[in-house]
């Protein structure tokens, strides 16, 4: 079975649906009708944009640009942690993005190389769909460790200090903090392990399926896919919580995050 | 024992909350700190023991920078306690013996209970399970609980953030003569922040008053 092409008309046919939606906002005067439009052009656009470049790539088939794209891709998925975790007292971006890449690297090469066995490892329809997902769903992980790491370190001063002032030296005075925050950054891909198949259809593999593949192969590669997500996520969660945790405290073992 | 060079302390964006402190505090030495609120009397005590990190000058300890101990290790010789009593929800045995967990204690052996059981009949909290969780005592018994959780490391200097402030006139008198006998008979320095006009009977002490961020000696 061979995947059917949408033809340009269909593709067009397609904006009936935001079209609906945003004749609703209009009447509904939900004053959504602009960024449904602005959507549907930033969807459009962004999505071709990558569609031309990976067709680029992948004629390439050559480890440089592939690399090039999954760190652009990383440094990307690092600005948007930095949007959503506020703070300011620690530079954690540095060690947000080494973690995010030693992290995921290892799973991505793990993958590809170990268990569907690609060759060349880097082959670039292989790895950037399969470092793509590792990186969209890690991001998450990430940011949920940093936001609960900074939270309780904020919020339960006074016992990482009661800790220090009775000589314990930093991990020692953060450890629970610590287990909390990487526990916080793992739980979803833990949770979202639970409920796959039953309450939904993962997007890979439903893409597979579409693409016209047996669905037991699709099945095998959602099984990877939601094992090495939580692989990730741990590895990830881990890495940066133990890095930047150690921006926290000072040289001399004191707390250098104010109060909220 | 304990030296301070023109240190100067300030939090961010904020005048410096302690400017150009100097000041010896020698082996045995009683001080009461005294000054208004805010005017940076837990911060010096902070500073004493690493907690904070002057931005200019510098403290020795035995006539060593504290930065060169290592400071964990020095927690343990010269002990901060805060005001507000801060006890892990667990039983009063665990919270006491908190600290002989920590690497900086390989070497220390945990106090058994009868040492324990003397600490709290002296401080007049017999009545307390050593099994019962810390966290459902009152104010005053934590606040006890927490200064025996400092005895029980038998440290040089103790750094003690207004320590009677939650207790009843009479226990409160039982913690200062037993601070005042812990400074005669064992040389353990006490710096005291008081806002009481509570004042050493059985020891010399010294007075300062701390405001503007200076420092200032009064006549004991």
């Amino acid at each position: 079975m061979s995947v059917i092409d949408i033809s340009w008309s269909g593709l067009l046919l397609s904006l009936l649906f935001v079209v609906l939606a945003g004749l609703s906002s209009l009447v509904l005067q939900l004053g959504l009708h602009k960024d449904i439009f602005w959507g549907t052009v930033r969807t459009v656009s962004q999505l071709f944009l990558m569609g031309f470049l990976l067709k680029y790539i992948f004629q390439l088939n050559s480890a440089g640009p592939v690399l090039l794209v999954y760190a652009v891709m990383i440094l990307f998925a690092a600005q948007i942690i930095r949007g959503r975790v506020k703070n300011k007292e620690i530079p954690y971006l540095a060690p947000t993005i080494i973690s995010m890449f030693l992290s995921y690297t290892l799973v991505a090469f793990i993958v590809t190389a170990g268990i569907i066995q690609v060759e060349p490892w880097y082959r670039p329809s292989y790895f950037l769909p399969i470092g793509g997902m590792i990186i969209g769903n890690s991001m998450n992980a990430i940011a949920l460790s940093l936001e609960r790491l900074f939270g309780d370190l904020r919020a339960q001063r006074d016992v990482v200090e009661m800790y220090l002032s009775l000589g314990a030296d930093y991990r020692e005075a953060s450890g629970d903090i610590f287990r909390r925050a990487v526990s916080a950054g793992m739980i979803p891909s833990i949770n979202s392990m639970m409920g796959v198949g039953l309450v939904f259809i993962p997007g890979m593999m439903s893409g597979q399926i579409l693409a016209g593949a047996d669905p037991i192969i699709a099945v095998k590669y959602q099984i990877v896919v939601m094992l090495m997500l939580v692989g990730s996520t741990a590895l990830g969660s881990f890495l940066v919580t133990l890095l930047v945790r150690r921006m926290c405290f000072s040289a001399s073992h004191s707390l250098l995050l104010g109060k909220d | 024992m304990l030296e301070l060079q023109n240190v100067v302390f300030g939090y961010r964006d904020s005048a410096p909350v302690l400017n150009g402190i100097s000041l010896v505090i020698k082996e045995g030495d009683f001080l009461i700190l005294r000054g208004p609120s805010g005017s940076g009397k837990s911060t010096f005590l902070r500073l004493l023991n690493g907690l904070l990190e002057p931005q200019e000058g510098i403290i020795l300890f035995h006539g060593r920078p504290l930065s060169s101990y290592d400071y964990p290790s020095l927690r343990r010789r010269v002990i901060y306690l805060p005001q507000t009593p801060v006890l892990l929800d667990a039983s009063v045995r665990d919270n006491l013996c908190l600290p002989f967990r920590f690497r900086s204690a390989r070497k220390a052996t945990p106090p058994t209970d009868e040492v324990v059981g003397e600490y709290l009949r002296v401080f007049r909290l017999e009545d307390v399970s050593l099994e019962a969780n810390a966290r459902n005592l009152s104010v005053g018994q934590k606040q006890r609980l927490a200064l025996i959780r400092v005895l029980l490391l038998k440290p040089e200097v103790l750094l003690l953030d207004e320590p009677t402030a939650s207790l009843d006139p009479e226990v409160c008198r039982v913690v200062e003569d037993y601070l005042e006998t812990l400074n005669q008979e064992q040389g353990v320095g006490i710096v005291m922040v008081n806002h009481s006009d509570y004042l050493p009977r059985r020891v010399n002490y010294r007075l300062f008053y701390l405001d503007h961020g200076r420092l200032r000696e009064e006549e004991a």
